[in-house]
């Protein structure tokens, strides 16, 4: 996967007049770590968008580097790996920005690993650009705006396969600026659940990328 | 004639007659000394009368009373001061008439027996999400003073009878005007429910940046997104929109909407605002104030300049018939565009006001914008809020009452504006035009009275009389 240009998306050269820009997935390229360590996420979060909801969605996912100011056109970023974490300053300070602005960052920890590398620094990283993460109560609307998890974020099957923490991870958590969601954190490991192909999903009996739809619908409505 | 007539005869003849002249000087002093005394007891019961009885402006003294009695009073004497003994505010067509008067140059001198404190005040609470207090008084020149339960709040200096105006946050009853002359407490008007804000459209940012710039300026927010052909997302309660729950609707796009209950709630009073795309929904043709006819892309990189609107799309807008045009763009020429293209337009529907926007994707501004950017889109949306209905409040100023009030706001102010202050605090008013209007002053008539004249009529006969005599070498 390659970077795409940005612009011939972002200024509506691909939808017809009138019509409404459809929703382009983005992921976080960063200069440390392994940013692309979840090649298929991108494409089954938009397969499972197209498939429950009337929402236009662009087939292919974006990668921008963090560093760039083509982040400000993407509001719903999304940042995985599996290794230690550290932003530039470039980096920090346009995703500082970016935050203050409007716009949501959803980190998933690959390692499903509490103690690990990556979420011990991307947390700290967190907390310099955005201030300190806490916990998201499970009875959010994000959890209640398409799909409805009355418990919380849903289990993943990686959790307890043995690496990690083994743990269930009771909830996600989040920095809120005025009630809305700037940072989503998560420990659940969901860029190795949906690390498959989107065909793949008629042998499951639960598709498990319906949080991914909840996160979309509610990065683009709050 | 004969010789021997006697020479004295003619003198004889003169003497009477001087005598018959000196009888009637005498007679004519003693007539002219009589009527001067009968003239001067007249004049002075007349101004024992006119000091007595003022003409009383009163609650029996209806219109067409006052009419017949300035009419009577400046026949008879049309240069005397007109006195009056206000005990009952005229009314608005009694000031009217006493204005006149006052314009025709007539003095007119009066003493107030009202009571009137001469203070109006008002209180309201300005539509916005704070509902801040607006305080509007006519005050007397002076010192002005508005405090609340927690003290002073603030004071001005007048020098004139004005109209001044305070804007408060918040205050902590009892609120409370003073001046040299009276203190009022002026009640607070309860906190209504405040109005909310209703935003349709399609789920997609530009949806989600406007309800957030809409609830970061402090408005409440509801509206429904369909993300499904069976789901919505709902905001708020989405309760039925209504001109008593819901100040303005906004349509970020070209959403399905429902178009009759729109029309309503803009014929009842509400405000809709369409933006870009949403000009281009047929069901709102009859609602919309301009055509959307052709779409020209932003200028590249000109959301990072200083003028970021420039880096927006925007549609082509053909105001409509009763439209105006609240912002244009200059025509550029090297975009394409040689005449000036009109941004926001509005047009009155109803007792509603429907405003569009040319511009699509607002929420790059926000995003993509200059540093300021973020305040920037809170500041637009609260300017087009404001043309739609849900105005910010306007700036505090104090002005002249004349130019303010009608009257019937502040009767006394107008009363006084109209001929000047009471007796007892003389000035001299003037017109709007600036010129004296007329001097209120308890000032006596400067004409000599026909008694002065009989005086010296008599006067004058019996030197006559005293002379005539004397030459004729009498005492």
């Amino acid at each position: 996967m390659t970077p795409h240009d940005h612009h011939n998306v972002a200024h509506g050269g691909i939808h017809p007049p009138g019509a409404q820009a459809p929703f382009v997935f983005a992921t976080a390229q960063y200069e440390s770590g392994d940013w692309d360590s979840a090649p298929l996420v991108p494409a089954n979060v938009i397969d499972s968008v197209a498939r429950y909801t009337a929402l236009p969605v662009r087939p292919q996912g974006v990668i921008v580097p963090l560093s760039s100011t083509a982040i400000m056109q993407y509001p719903l970023l999304y940042l995985t790996g599996h290794l230690p974490v550290r932003f530039t300053e470039r980096e920090a300070e346009t995703l500082r920005r970016y935050l203050a602005r409007g716009g949501l960052l959803f980190v998933d920890d690959h390692n499903h690993d509490v103690d690990g590398a990556f979420n011990k620094t991307a947390r700290e990283e967190i907390r310099r650009v955005a201030g300190p993460l806490v916990p998201l109560p499970n009875t959010h609307e994000l959890y209640r705006c398409f799909f409805v998890f009355e418990n919380g974020p849903p289990t993943t099957s990686h959790e307890m396969n043995g690496w990690g923490d083994n743990l269930v991870h009771e909830h996600l958590d989040a920095v809120l600026h005025e009630g809305r969601i700037r940072v989503l954190f998560s420990n659940k490991d969901y860029s190795s659940e949906w690390s498959f192909h989107p065909d793949n999903k008629r042998f499951l009996s639960v598709d498990n990328t319906k949080f991914g739809v909840n996160l979309v619908v509610y990065a683009l409505t709050r | 004639m004969p010789d021997h007539m006697p020479d004295h005869m003619p003198d004889r003849t003169r003497i009477r007659g001087r005598a018959v002249l000196e009888g009637l000087c005498r007679l004519g002093a003693v007539l002219a000394l009589a009527a001067a005394l009968w003239r001067l007891g007249r004049e002075q019961a007349a101004g024992r009368e006119q000091q007595a009885a003022p003409l009383v402006v009163s609650a029996a003294l209806t219109d067409s009373m006052l009419a017949a009695e300035l009419i009577r009073a400046r026949t008879a004497a049309p240069s005397d001061t007109v006195s009056l003994r206000i005990a009952q505010l005229p009314s608005p067509t009694q000031r009217a008439m006493l204005g006149t008067l006052a314009m025709s140059g007539a003095v007119l001198s009066w003493q107030d027996a009202s009571a009137s404190r001469g203070l109006a005040a008002q209180v309201l609470r300005a539509a916005g999400p704070g509902e801040p207090l607006h305080v509007r008084a006519a005050v007397p020149r002076g010192t002005a003073t508005l405090r609340d339960a927690g003290g002073l709040l603030d004071s001005l200096v007048v020098n004139r009878d004005s109209l001044v105006a305070w804007q408060l946050r918040a205050a902590s009853a009892p609120l409370r005007l003073e001046t040299a002359r009276a203190t009022m407490s002026l009640p607070m008007p309860p906190r209504s429910a405040p109005r909310m804000l209703r935003v349709m459209g399609e789920p997609g940012w530009e949806f989600k940046f406007t309800v957030a710039a809409l609830e970061e300026a402090g408005w409440r927010v509801d509206g429904a997104v369909r993300v499904s052909p069976t789901a919505r997302v709902t905001l708020g309660t989405a309760a039925p929109l209504d001109t008593s729950r819901h100040a303005v609707v906004i349509i970020t796009d070209s959403t399905e909407v429902d178009a009759a209950s729109l029309r309503r709630f803009v014929q009842d009073g509400g405000g809709l605002v369409l933006l870009g795309d949403a000009l281009r929904i047929p069901a709102l043709a009859a609602l919309r104030p301009a055509r959307a006819s052709e779409r020209h892309g932003g200028v590249a990189g000109g959301l990072e300049t200083d003028q970021p609107l420039t880096g927006l799309e925007r549609w082509e807008l053909t105001p409509l018939a009763g439209a105006q045009v609240l912002q244009e763009a200059s025509g550029d020429a090297a975009a394409g565009h040689a005449h000036a293209e009109p941004l926001l337009v509005a047009r009155r529907v109803g007792t509603g006001r429907v405003v569009a926007s040319a511009y699509r994707e607002l929420w790059r501004w926000r995003m993509e914008g200059p540093d300021n950017g973020l305040e920037a889109h809170r500041r637009w949306w609260q300017d087009v809020l404001a043309t739609a209905g849900a105005p910010a409040p306007a700036a505090v100023h104090a002005a002249a009452a004349r130019s303010v009030f009608a009257g019937d706001a502040a009767p006394y102010a107008d009363l006084v504006g109209r001929i000047g202050a009471p007796a007892d605090t003389v000035t001299v008013p003037t017109s709007p035009s600036g010129q004296t209007a007329a001097q209120v002053t308890r000032s006596t008539s400067a004409r000599t009275p026909w008694s002065a004249w009989l005086g010296v009529l008599a006067i004058v006969l019996l030197c006559v009389e005293w002379g005539s005599r004397r030459l004729r070498g009498l005492r």
